[in-house]
């Protein structure tokens, strides 16, 4: 299993740069300088969100970072596991973890987090990842790739903490845009895979658990018929989606083009394409809702 | 799901949702896990519904948001019960 140097990040950018910025819809960000209006384009990127080179870091500083963060790899190692049903190889996730600690300690900018927050979350995303990669079955690859793809949507959707000014009303709207968003990218996440007909799709392992039971990622028939309707569904609801934003749903979980490609493709910052991702799903959910 | 989000400077060791928070977020995301109910089976559902539920308990992000949607008792908020017009 190898680790990418540039394997997709968290959007932390986004944060900093963008502290006035509250929702997942680009059309009430109209408060923010810079950013979209309803004249513009709703998926233009503003300059704020874009991408800044990580900071110039000794290798003394690179081995203290690297020692504070080797006590989480083994803890996130596993919770990763656990929320996977326990399929994951922990001595893997180990191994991936430790390469994104380094890769976590060159790219950490102090102004924008906590270096535990920070690294904690590239040892997941590495972790999801490299799950998704070196699949072990479609099954474990969704649940990661269902996990991995509700914390983008958390961390590109949630740049500020509450405004304590607002209304509970306020508040209560806010999170429930953020839960369905939430929802849809884990149902994506987790139907994406298993679009298409069987012959087309290598067969499905079972996998057992230490016990001999069946492990309980397991899909059932019943569960990959109706993941595979639920596929069908969300991507025929795409054609609801901005182009950009379509374009990144599709070549992500339909197409299997990793994150960070696919906003170099489209000539986007990361930050930013995580920020389409959210309001992607979004907008999926309500097209699913609606279509129900 | 896990891991703080954006806010990192949020902290992480902040009380945990109350009782009354929970429920709150057990009925938002039943509402939103409703949107699937057709499309993904119980135990996918289940296994997301445990998920978002869980990501809330370690997020503190999650948390803070959740814990500021939460309608709050009538003494807490400092509204004031006024008799309906309508006698």
């Amino acid at each position: 299993m190898s680790f990418s140097s540039d394997l997709d990040e968290p959007s932390a950018s986004v944060a900093a740069e963008e502290p006035r910025a509250k929702h997942l819809s680009p059309r009430v960000d109209q408060d923010v300088h810079d950013a979209p209006t309803e004249v513009d384009a709703p998926e233009r990127e503003p300059p704020f969100a874009a991408d800044r080179p990580p900071p110039a870091r000794s290798d003394a500083m690179l081995q203290q970072l690297v020692e504070q963060g080797l006590s989480l790899i083994d803890p996130e190692a596993k919770k990763i596991a656990r929320q996977l049903g326990h399929l994951a190889d922990h001595d893997e996730l180990l191994s991936v973890g430790r390469g994104a600690l380094v890769e976590a300690a060159r790219s950490f900018d102090p102004e924008r987090s906590s270096f535990g927050a920070y690294a904690r979350k590239r040892l997941r995303w590495a972790m999801f990842d490299s799950i998704r990669r070196d699949t072990h079955g479609r099954s474990l690859a969704a649940r990661a790739s269902a996990l991995h793809a509700a914390e983008r949507v958390v961390d590109a959707a949630l740049a500020t903490p509450p405004d304590p000014t607002l209304p509970e009303s306020a508040h209560a709207r806010r999170l429930a845009e953020v839960v369905a968003a939430q929802a849809a990218a884990m149902a994506l996440g987790l139907s994406a895979p298993f679009l298409g007909t069987a012959e087309e799709r290598a067969p499905e392992p079972q996998v057992r658990t230490s016990a001999g039971g069946a492990g309980p990622a397991t899909p059932t028939p019943e569960d990959l018929l109706m993941r595979r309707r639920c596929a069908v569904a969300l991507r025929g609801a795409l054609q609801r989606l901005p182009p950009k934003q379509r374009e990144i749903v599709e070549s992500h979980y339909f197409g299997e083009e990793r994150f960070d490609h696919i906003a170099d493709r489209l000539g986007i910052s990361k930050s930013w394409a995580s920020r389409l991702h959210a309001q992607a799903m979004a907008l999926l959910f309500e097209a699913l809702r609606d279509h129900h | 799901m896990s891991g703080s989000s954006a806010h990192d400077s949020l902290d992480e060791d902040a009380p945990s949702l109350e009782e009354q928070e929970r429920k709150f977020l057990d009925a938002q995301v039943d509402t939103a896990l409703a949107a699937f109910d057709s499309s993904l089976s119980q135990k996918d559902l289940a296994w997301m519904r445990e998920r978002l539920l869980e990501a809330f308990e370690d997020d503190p992000a999650l948390r803070a948001l959740a814990r500021a949607a939460c309608p709050r008792d009538v003494d807490q908020s400092g509204e004031i019960l006024r008799g309906s017009k309508r006698r």
